[in-house]
């Protein structure tokens, strides 16, 4: 982002441009939240005819012990997961990208694959697999051993769990491409001084993949803190509850209190805020963290010797744990009429499959592949525009622009979701209703991702190539286009292929958003859950992430999508 | 003698000028393909004019904002659009606050996309009956509803979701499960560490036991169910599941609409419906700014016909109709028994005394860590 900023005082008709642009975005990002905070302010939602203000959401939000307690819960919850799958996905990104492990080209890919099913459907594998007395694992752990329970998913480390194997790939995306990326001859200069690995990479690697850490670790919490099915789900036996999961409850108690729900919303805010201040100060001066220069230099593997096996045994449990059970418990899942461990014949059956491949079913699923391919490029570019616009801007507008942008990933989505429904149903411009208010709430949801994946795109980037550019008479634009966009061209296809899985997952905002025109994968996925057909919702769910598979898998043979994903 | 002939001959005379209209109505109708909806009507909608199936089919379509019985919904709404092929049904499903607070958001905003509402809380439809968001329509069905099924003219009720003690039969014994007939029995030191509860923060079904259980037997109620130490589910369908699988042996309030599609599709599970019955009615209306109002009065009407009843009641839950076989297969089981009297309750008192009952159940019940 530093290339540019500051480089031209002048105002040109590109530049204005380039900012009505932004303030575009801005008050799309804005009017939403507005509308959240209002709404969080009056006895009854926006347009309510017998409406007026209040504080008393505010008091309860921020004021009742149970409240209170359950925003501390958010905050420990985030922070050890955010801690922990930093960890493991960066053991796991080093094994893979910087050694001389076994195997690690077929390990690159597979250890993307937990992110291809959501963190609800997760939830129900794991608690088919580890819930007390009947899951599968404990109910083989008992016939061998007779011990009652090998491990409690209803419990705090049970979310722990399920949060820390699911994001560890998203940590492991995020550090994979760092490590691949960084400037090799500050590393060769360490080992040639006679540092030896372990110092090396304290001292050298670790400090400079540190914007990576400190926005995959914001973008982790941000997530965690928002996410509602699984402290939900396996929170409530055990009586702990986070702020989604009693914004949840307010949704779903009769009357709703959208009000109090968006209160509370408010209070991940601030969590969120405190989270982007801690990252932007680690990434305060991004020009340390260049790497990407004019001069080439070769990456140097570890040589692991003795630990070579153990540590592809290591790489093959987070495997086994996050991809082969959650998925054998869903293939199985899906073809019994019911969730059992008692398994035997009579339960099984095909009906779960055939009723889900019916033509109502085609439209979903053509639907989310358009909004997930074009619109996940739509959103790239997006992105992309964004960083380069706020490059030319002042240090403090980009900086408070980049404190906003975390926002909308903070707040739940369901509040979101009510956000944007109390924003567009008046407007008389087409959008409510239609596959654009869609594309709004995924655009919102990403954005705290999408934005700072494009920043550190572009803050790679030596000045000095870009300058050249310019000193010969390019334009700032053409500058652009030539040297910096086929420069981070392997960090467009990471982001796209990022938002790709991540729109066609989603369904929270969705949810309340879609119309019978607009209907998602998730969305059907979702009402057989909710009508109490798990096997079903499991049959979609393979279904799912078995079709997001086998897209990537093509795009990366015609393209080479995943491999550039991960060698960006 | 001649009065009597001349009454004869006057009845004689209406009646035919009456079928004679009827015929003319049907025979007037300028899409001969309508004539198999036409005699459906007449035989199962009487009264109702052909004039509403004209003007609905030039509607053509007709939205339904519904809940999550997808398969009972999908179910008549496949019958209704063979019926009454030139009407589209289109449908949004979701929970209920977030099915309510998006039609109530498009009201205030005058944006009217919904034609039929549905919901689980008949004390939300009566509220908007009163405020006027509601279309007032009286079906011709009206008299075959009690007065506690519906508001007459507004909301009629699709089921009662009843509420019951359900367990596993693998993990509960025949002479256990005895103690499980009545609410009192819950309460046996049998089921601690082996029964669950949905959280009444889950709304609607789970919701409605706690507030009965309050008012009944009062707190004592509550807290012995809470030195059971039951496991708290989040929700009705995992709570459902749960027992199905055999991880929870007994649901203290368990939804039989959770219940029915597990235990068709083979489950080892049984259930009772203790006296006093404990059940809310799902409820369904049209709304007052419908964009298609004359076919969502033919849906509304249709939903109501002993045959769209039917439908929707087989997989649906109980039905609210006065006299109505039920057509679900459970109901021929000879441990499946109906509760006799249901628990009276005001469903205004229900949806305020929300927050005292949540406060009581997280004191003696639940266990915050």
């Amino acid at each position: 982002m530093t290339q540019t900023r500051a480089q031209h005082g002048s105002f040109d008709g590109g530049r204005i441009g380039g900012f009505l642009f932004l303030a575009l975005l801005l008050a799309l990002i804005a009017a939403p939240i507005l509308y959240v905070i209002y709404g969080s302010l009056r006895t009854g939602a926006p347009g309510a005819a017998d409406a007026g203000f209040t504080l008393e959401n505010w008091r309860t939000a921020y004021l009742s012990s149970a409240y209170l307690k359950a925003l501390w819960n958010t905050m420990a919850l985030s922070a050890i997961v955010s801690v922990l799958a930093l960890m493991l996905g960066g053991a796991l990104a080093w094994l893979v990208a910087r050694t001389d492990m076994p195997g690690r080209t077929q390990m690159a890919l597979l250890l993307l694959v937990p992110l291809l099913i959501s963190n609800l459907i997760t939830t129900l594998a794991w608690i088919a697999l580890a819930a007390p007395n009947a899951g599968f694992l404990n109910a083989w752990f008992r016939s061998m051993t007779g011990v009652r329970t090998l491990f409690d998913i209803y419990s705090f480390q049970g979310i722990v769990l399920v949060h820390v194997l699911h994001y560890a790939s998203f940590a492991y995306l995020a550090i994979f491409a760092a490590l691949r990326s960084i400037d090799a001859s500050l590393e060769e200069a360490s080992y040639m001084l006679g540092v030896g690995p372990l110092g090396t990479g304290l001292r050298m690697t670790l400090p400079l993949i540190a914007p990576t850490l400190a926005t995959s670790f914001l973008i982790i919490f941000v997530l965690v803190a928002e996410n509602f099915s699984v402290p939900t789900l396996l929170g409530s036996p055990v009586g702990f509850h986070t702020l989604p999961s009693l914004i949840y409850q307010n949704m779903a108690v009769t009357p709703a209190r959208p009000t109090l729900a968006a209160a509370a919303g408010t209070l991940l805010l601030w969590v969120a805020l405190i989270g982007a201040a801690i990252q932007r100060r680690i990434t305060r001066n991004a020009s340390r963290y260049i790497t990407v220069t004019g001069k080439g230099a070769r990456l140097r593997s570890a040589k692991l010797g003795g630990w070579r096996i153990p540590a592809l045994c290591f790489v093959a449990l987070y495997l086994f744990l996050a991809v082969i059970l959650p998925y054998f418990a869903l293939m199985l899942g899906s073809f019994m009429s019911f969730l059992t461990a008692n398994i035997r014949p009579s339960v099984f059956t095909l009906e779960n499959y055939a009723t889900i491949l019916v033509g109502d079913n085609l439209a979903p699923v053509f639907n989310s592949l358009i909004l997930s391919a074009g619109g996940g490029l739509g959103l790239t570019i997006l992105y992309l525009g964004m960083s380069f616009v706020l490059a030319q801007a002042s240090k403090t507008f980009a900086r408070l622009v980049e404190y906003v942008t975390i926002l909308p990933s903070a707040i739940p989505a369901l509040i979101l979701g009510v956000g944007l429904i109390w924003t567009f149903v008046g407007w008389s411009v087409p959008i409510y209703g239609t596959m654009a208010i869609l594309l709004i709430a995924y655009f919102l949801r990403n954005l705290g991702y999408g934005l700072r994946q494009a920043n550190n795109a572009f803050s790679q980037i030596a000045r000095e190539l870009t300058e050249a550019a310019r000193m010969n008479g390019a334009s700032r634009l053409r500058a652009l286009w030539d040297i910096s966009i086929p420069l981070i061209r392997p960090a467009i296809l990471s982001l796209w292929t990022m938002l790709f899985i991540f729109i066609f997952m989603e369904v929270s905002a969705t949810i309340l958003l879609y119309t019978p025109d607009t209907r998602t994968m998730p969305t059907v996925l979702w009402n057989y859950m909710s009508s109490g057909s798990q096997p079903h919702a499991f049959a979609i769910a393979v279904a799912q992430a078995s079709l997001v598979f086998i897209v990537l898998y093509l795009a990366d043979r015609k393209f080479g999508l995943l491999r550039k994903t991960l060698e960006r | 003698m001649r009065n009597a002939c001349t009454r004869l001959a006057m009845t004689a005379s209406l009646l035919a000028a009456g079928a004679t209209m009827a015929i003319a109505q049907g025979a007037g109708l300028a899409d001969p393909k309508l004539q198999a909806s036409w005699a459906f009507m007449q035989k199962e909608m009487p009264g109702v004019p052909a004039s509403l199936l004209e003007e609905a089919c030039k509607e053509g379509r007709v939205m339904l904002y519904h809940g999550t019985w997808v398969q009972a919904q999908d179910a008549q709404v496949k019958r209704f659009q063979e019926r009454f092929p030139c009407v589209k049904v289109e449908k949004f499903t979701a929970d209920t606050g977030q099915r309510q607070e998006r039609w109530l958001a498009e009201i205030r905003a005058n944006r009217h996309v919904a034609d039929i509402v549905q919901d689980t809380d008949p004390g939300f439809l009566d509220a908007q009956s009163a405020t006027g968001t509601l279309l007032e329509y009286k079906i011709s069905n009206d008299a075959a509803f009690d007065e506690a099924a519906k508001r007459s003219g507004y909301w009629y009720a699709s089921r009662v979701a009843l509420v019951g003690i359900a367990w596993n039969t693998d993990l509960v014994s025949d002479e256990e499960a005895k103690k499980l007939l009545r609410w009192e029995g819950i309460v046996d030191p049998i089921w601690k560490g082996r029964a669950a509860v949905v959280d009444p923060a889950a709304g609607g079904v789970a919701y409605l036991p706690w507030y009965v259980w309050l008012k009944q037997y009062g707190p004592d109620f509550l807290q012995k169910i809470g030195d059971l130490k039951p496991r708290v589910i989040a929700a009705i369908v995992p709570a459902s599941a749960s027992l199905a699988s055999g991880d929870i042996a007994v649901l203290f309030n368990a939804s039989e609409t959770g219940l029915l599609p597990l235990l068709d599709r083979g489950a080892p599970i049984r259930w009772s419906l203790p006296e006093p019955g404990i059940g809310p009615m799902t409820g369904q209306a049209i709304a007052r700014h419908a964009p298609h109002p004359n076919a969502a009065k033919l849906f509304q009407e249709y939903s109501f016909t002993e045959e769209g009843y039917g439908i929707w009641q087989k997989l649906g839950g109980a039905p609210a109709r006065r006299n109505f076989r039920d057509q679900r297969p459970v109901a021929q089981e000879k441990w499946y028994k109906v509760p006799a009297t249901f628990a009276p309750y005001d469903r205004a008192d229900a949806s305020t005394n929300l927050q005292p009952v949540m406060d009581a159940y997280r004191k003696l019940v639940a266990r915050p860590q």
